[in-house]
Parts: structure tokens; C-alpha cells; sequence
């Protein structure tokens, strides 16, 4: 039967269309030729939806909105006759530039609709499509239909997961990887079965939303390549998918998480709401600036952005709206895409309310986990921003933090710090002073991430060696890495040298696996990969971040004891305990107790050097 | 644009697809099909010409899949490299059988 709301009311230049329905946002395919358009804008007076036929530079049609079309801050049309797959979409909004009022629409530019689930610009990895300064990232139309076969989110507990951190293109890229699909989607399918015999059971990929590869203040060499600056919170990263230019990235990831989940991995993204990649002052209009700036950012009275995130402007995450778009940016990902959970990117900024100033009780932080789609979703803090909020441990039950304590404390430990002892038996407890509330899977444990070192250059590197990097940072003369190279900096031939690293790789790996928490370490770290040294490879887009699959040969002794260990914590549920209670079992030992020189022994609460401990 | 041949042999039906299969040419191929399925029992789908497959394309091909998996099998067949890779990164390599 047809629809009664699907005949056109209105024509332009040969283009019919009509009021559109103000629902959903963004721009939907209702059949073989007519799409729903359907933006927010709240301070705006025009707006015009402006259509490209795919890689032109000048649009086939740009139709004005007419006010009947609009209800409430929403402008809707429905258009008709359209070759959805080849069509790209943007938005030209009129309406006041006054930036001490938050304000600054600019009619001359053409900008990307926030809703737009998937777009176009950089298909190709590192290249832009269209020249710079011109509407560069470009909405484009999907169906949403894929074949899921019976697949939802795995629902694992949380207590029960080992997280393997990722960078999809770093994972496969190098020649090495050897598969056929490299630095792609397609490329962590064809690894599914190194995974599988790893022992892992959950990939926390780094971001993979649509993201600027380029640094607007630098020329177009250096790369920013480890995806935080977000241009787009409902699409895939096209240069992540093989076929990226044919509009098919996402199936792609789709088939991605299908393949993963059947192997029973679980796929938790890391999301970066924060901040975007239009930064501050003098930015690019590439979306929010030009959609509705004062909805989006959070201003400084005299008109400057903030910038909580230094990253050169900071999401208004607490306002009503943004509030909305978070959720509903997170509920697409779970429904649509299966995805099952979130590590939230600086996340204090959750909880920063429209002055800035830190909430109370930051409703955004409140609504995820009580939301209808969201409620099981596992969600992981970054606990801290750039600004100095710190909420470890602070948000509501259920949710969960990475443990930078355990991170830096573990390190010192093995390098021999006597004085971090009394903090790592805490740690291992699965930080019971810090997670009383919700319990140790509130703990995500960590020695190495994205962030720092990898394993193998934390015993190997006593010092950031951080020279190619597109630009200087304070990660490489002021963070205090916790590393010990073993008597040589970086590669060396001594023999002794070398063997002491390999059984520090193991020591650090036994206590991450053997503690209570849920235990996460960063792809390669089971087969010592190297970053020679950087400890902050946000702009290599080289051998430096990419895995090096050889040293999976050189390293087998680790990699096979790291399948162990994992193996060996899946198969002692009282590890993975998800209360902090310790009473004793059946056969009258505590469930976790702790030795110094003699068994039963032991001052934790003074440095110490040995230790023992047994689970039972 | 796109090519429609198709070959029939009692209960089995071959057709052979040239060109482009998008959203121009999906709906097309979707009508072409609908009509004569009702009593084929074996579909061959030969996409040795088929030069390129978009995602509407994948979709009236999974959906071809669906409708002869309750009344027979559906096998598709010279798909080129190009394609085949297609069907490869987005799964549909594992609801298809290719041959």
C-alpha cells in the first residue's frame, strides 16, 4: 500500500519535494528514490539543503527550506527522485554571527549534517577528496538493512572480559600482518583466529567515527592518525573500510562485529565527545560551528572557546540538546551496529555543566546507564580531562574507569620500587578504596595503552624518544613514564639485557592477569611489539605505531605465556571475582591471601620488594 | 546501466547480469526477477559481466537469496575479482553461495 505523505508538494529546477517529517534526524532513504531530510538548528533563521551529485564540486540543487517545513528548532523535507547511493548532502544555515552570544553562522558555507551516517572526504586514508576550506566532509545516504543472522550484543560480564586496546589500521597495516586486507576492517576479520587462539574476548578499538587525518595548523605531511579528532559521531571511518570509496563502510564494520561477536569477542569503541576536529578559535566550519555553535560548544564570555579538552574546544554535553545527541549517537551504535560498549574519551567533560563548572549530578552520566537500548551497554571512563577534573571512581555504579594507579604503580613495582608495594596489593585487590560501591569490574587494569609506552619499551626505554613526531607535547619530557630499560636504552645486542626484559614483559603480565578488575593490555603487548621508544605515536602513521608481526617469531616465549595466563585467569573464576567480599572457603583459606618472606607474614603497608600471594 | 539475460531449463533459471548493479539498475533487476521466480527451483545468477556491485546491489541479491531459500538454492557464479571482494569485506561471502 502506498503512503499518503509520500507525493511531492513543491518543485525546484525539476527537483520535487515536500514537508518532510520532523523524525528522525538526519537524512533517511524511504524508498528506491525519495529521502527524508531533517536537521536541528535552533538559532538559525534560513536553511537550505544543498545536494551534490556525488564528487562534483558544485551542487545539482540547493533548496531553501521553506518556514511551513519547520517545526520547532527542526528543519524538515522530503525529496524526490533521488539516485540515493551517488548523492551528497550538506546544510547552508543563515542566523547571527555574535560570538560573545555563542553565535557565528556563516551563509557562505555548507556544512555537514550531525546525524549523517556515513560521509564522504576522506575515503581514501590521509587524502582528501575535496581541497581544504571547501565543504570538505559531505553527508551521504545509507540503508540500514543488514543481515545480522540472529547476532546482538554478547552480553558478557563485565568482570569476565580481557580487553585488547586496537588502532584498526595500526593492527594490520604493516606487510608483516600478512593479510590481504590491510590497515582495514576486513583486515581484523582475517586476524579473528590469532585472536581467538590470544585468549582475548573483547576489542576496545580506538576511535573508528568518521575523523580528520590532517592537523589544521600544519601542512598536509603529518598524519594525525590515532582518530581523536571526530568529525561525525554516526558514521564509520570510510578510510577503514576496503571499499570505502564505493559507500560501503558500513557493511563493512558491520560484518566486522558480526564476524567478532560469532567468535565470541566483544567490541567496545572509544568514543571522543569532549572535544571535535573543528578545534577552537578561527576553526574550520566543517558541521557543529556552522549548524547551531552555541548548542554545541561550550563559550567563554568573551566569545573564545573553551577548552577543557586542549584540543581546542570542549562539547556542550550537558546541554539538553547535546545531551540527546549523545544518547542517540550511542543508541544507534548499539541497535545498529551491535556495538558493546564505550570508553568514554575524557570523560569528565560528561559531567561539566553548561558553565564548565563539574556537576553534581551530571545528567548525561546519569541517563546512559538508566537509558531503555543503553542500560547493558558496558561503559568505561577516561577518568580524567586535560583541565585537572579528575572522576575515578565517582560516577554511578555500573559504570568503570581505567586505572591509572594500577598502571603507574605495577610499573614501579617491577622496576623495583619497594614504596609502590603497599599500593599494588591494593591495586591487585581490585582497588577496593576506589571502587567500593560498584565492585572490582569497575577496575579496567592496565600497564600499557595507546597512551605511553608498550610493554616492550617500557623495559627497554628509560626516556621518550619522541623526535618524529608532527609536533612537541608535554607526554615527551614530563610524563613520568614508570619504565626501567634494563641496563641499555632501546635495541641492544647484550644478551643479559635482553633476557631481563623478557621476564620483566612476564612479571608485569603475570600481575595484570592474576589481579581482580578487569584486565586490559594494548595489541602486540603479548609479543613485545615496539614503538622504539614513543611514548605518544598520536602522528606516525609508520612502522613505529603499526604492529610488527615479526617480532611475534622473536617473541613467542612471551606470546605463548601471555595465552597462558590468559587462559589460566578465564579458568579461576575466583580472579574474577565481582565483590570485594574475602571470606574463607570450604577449605578454611581466604579466597585471596597474601605472603611476604614467610607464608602468612606480611606487613602491606611497608615497602617490600617480595611478596606472595595465593587465590584459593 | 545493466544487462538481463535469462536463460530458462525447466525448473532452473539462469541470468546472466552485464553492466552495473546500484541503485539505478537494482530495482530494475528486482521486478525482472520477481516475475519469473514463482516455479524455479535452482537460480543461477552468472556475474562474469557484472562489473560493479553497490549496496543496494548486495541488498537485491540477499534478498533474491531469502526468497529462493523457501522454495530452492540460489548459487552465484564468475563473480569477478572486484566483486568478489566486495562480497568478501561486507559478509555477504557468507550468506552466498559462490561458486
Amino acid at each position: 500500500m502506498e503512503r499518503v505523505d509520500q507525493f511531492p508538494s513543491h518543485e525546484l529546477n525539476g527537483i520535487k519535494y515536500r514537508a518532510g517529517k520532523t523524525m528522525p534526524f538526519g537524512a533517511t532513504v524511504l524508498d528506491d528514490s525519495t529521502v527524508n531530510f531533517s536537521v536541528y538548528s535552533k538559532h538559525s533563521t534560513r536553511c537550505n539543503l544543498v545536494l551534490y551529485h556525488a564528487g562534483d564540486a558544485k551542487p545539482f540543487i540547493e533548496i531553501p527550506i521553506p518556514d511551513e517545513f519547520r517545526i520547532g528548532s527542526v528543519y524538515s523535507v522530503m525529496v524526490f527522485g533521488l539516485d540515493w547511493e551517488n548523492i551528497e548532502y550538506g546544510y547552508r544555515f543563515d542566523g547571527p554571527y555574535d560570538l560573545k552570544q555563542g553565535h557565528c553562522f556563516d551563509k557562505t558555507k555548507i556544512v555537514l549534517d550531525p546525524y549523517a551516517k556515513l560521509v564522504s572526504g576522506r575515503e581514501e586514508w590521509h587524502t582528501r577528496t575535496y581541497p581544504k576550506k571547501s565543504f570538505q566532509f559531505r553527508g551521504r545516504l545509507i540503508r540500514d538493512d543488514y543481515d545480522w543472522g540472529g547476532d546482538k550484543p554478547l552480553g558478557t560480564p563485565m568482570k569476565d572480559l580481557v580487553i585488547y586496546e586496537m588502532h584498526v589500521r595500526g593492527f594490520t597495516k604493516d606487510e608483516s600482518s600478512g593479510v590481504k586486507y590491510k590497515g582495514t576492517f576486513a583486515g581484523v576479520v582475517e586476524k579473528i583466529p590469532y585472536l581467538k587462539e590470544l585468549g582475548i574476548n573483547c576489542i576496545e578499538f580506538m576511535p573508528l567515527f568518521e575523523f580528520e587525518e590532517f592537523f589544521p595548523a600544519l601542512d598536509d605531511v603529518p598524519c594525525s592518525y590515532w582518530g581523536y579528532s571526530t568529525v561525525n559521531y554516526f558514521s564509520p571511518k570510510t578510510g577503514y573500510a576496503a571499499h570505502g570509496k564505493n559507500g560501503l563502510a558500513v557493511d563493512e564494520m558491520k560484518n566486522m562485529v558480526k564476524q567478532l561477536h560469532k567468535n565470541g569477542i566483544e567490541v567496545i569503541l572509544d568514543i571522543v565527545f569532549n572535544h571535535t576536529a573543528e578545534y577552537g578559535d578561527g576553526g574550520e566550519y566543517l558541521s557543529f560551528r556552522g549548524v547551531d555553535n552555541k548548542t554545541y560548544y561550550l563559550m567563554n564570555g568573551d566569545g573564545t572557546y573553551s577548552n577543557y579538552s586542549a584540543c581546542g574546544n570542549t562539547m556542550n554535553c550537558n546541554n539538553p540538546i547535546v545531551r540527546n545527541f549523545i544518547v542517540d549517537s550511542l543508541r544507534y551504535w548499539v541497535s545498529e551496529f551491535h556495538i558493546d560498549g564505550f570508553r568514554i574519551d575524557e570523560a569528565p567533560i560528561f559531567a561539566r555543566g553548561q558553565d564548565g563548572e563539574p556537576m553534581v549530578s551530571p545528567p548525561l552520566v546519569e541517563a546512559l546507564k538508566n537509558d531503555p537500548v543503553l542500560n547493558d551497554t558496558k561503559l568505561i571512563s577516561e577518568g580524567w580531562d586535560a583541565a585537572g577534573f579528575s572522576t575515578i571512581g565517582k560516577f554511578p555504579v555500573g559504570w568503570a574507569d581505567w586505572n591509572p594507579r594500577m598502571r603507574d604503580t605495577l610499573k614501579r613495582f617491577a622496576k623495583g620500587m619497594a614504596e609502590a608495594g603497599p599500593e599494588l596489593i591494593t591495586s591487585l585487590e581490585g582497588s577496593p578504596d576506589m571502587f567500593w560501591d560498584s565492585g572490582p569490574a569497575s577496575s579496567v587494569n592496565y600497564v600499557n595503552s595507546h597512551d605511553g609506552f608498550t610493554l616492550y619499551d617500557t623495559v627497554a626505554y628509560n626516556h621518550a624518544h619522541n623526535e618524529g613526531n608532527a609536533y612537541t607535547s608535554p607526554m615527551d619530557s614530563e610524563f613520568d613514564n614508570c619504565s626501567w630499560n634494563c641496563g641499555a636504552e632501546g635495541e641492544t645486542d647484550d644478551v643479559a639485557v635482553n633476557g631481563l626484559r623478557r621476564r620483566q614483559m612476564k612479571n608485569i603480565m603475570t600481575l595484570l592477569m592474576l589481579s581482580r578488575g578487569v584486565p586490559m593490555f594494548w595489541a602486540g603487548d603479548e609479543f613485545g611489539n615496539t614503538q622504539y621508544g614513543n611514548n605518544n605515536a598520536f602522528s606516525q602513521d609508520t612502522i613505529i605505531s603499526w604492529l610488527d608481526w615479526n617480532r611475534l617469531k622473536e617473541y613467542q616465549d612471551v606470546y605463548e605465556y601471555v595465552k597462558r595466563l590468559i587462559a589460566f585467569r578465564k579458568g579461576h573464576p575466583v580472579i574474577r571475582k565481582e565483590d570485594y567480599f574475602n571470606g574463607h572457603n570450604s577449605l578454611d583459606y581466604p579466597e585471596v591471601s597474601w605472603h611476604g618472606e614467610r607464608a602468612w607474614e606480611f606487613d602491606r603497608s611497608s615497602p617490600f620488594l617480595t611478596f606472595g600471594f595465593m587465590y584459593s | 546501466m545493466l544487462n538481463i539475460k535469462k536463460e530458462s531449463n525447466g525448473t532452473e533459471l539462469t541470468v546472466a547480469l552485464e553492466g552495473r548493479l546500484d541503485t539505478t539498475t537494482a530495482p530494475e533487476f528486482e521486478n525482472e526477477i520477481k516475475e519469473s521466480l514463482s516455479d524455479v527451483k535452482e537460480l543461477v545468477l552468472d556475474l562474469s559481466n557484472l562489473e560493479y556491485i553497490s549496496s543496494a546491489g548486495l541488498r537485491v541479491l540477499l534478498s533474491t537469496q531469502k526468497k529462493m531459500n523457501t522454495q530452492g538454492s540460489m548459487v552465484v557464479r564468475n563473480a569477478r575479482e572486484e566483486v568478489k571482494e566486495i562480497f568478501e569485506v561486507t559478509g555477504f561471502a557468507d550468506i552466498l553461495t559462490l561458486e
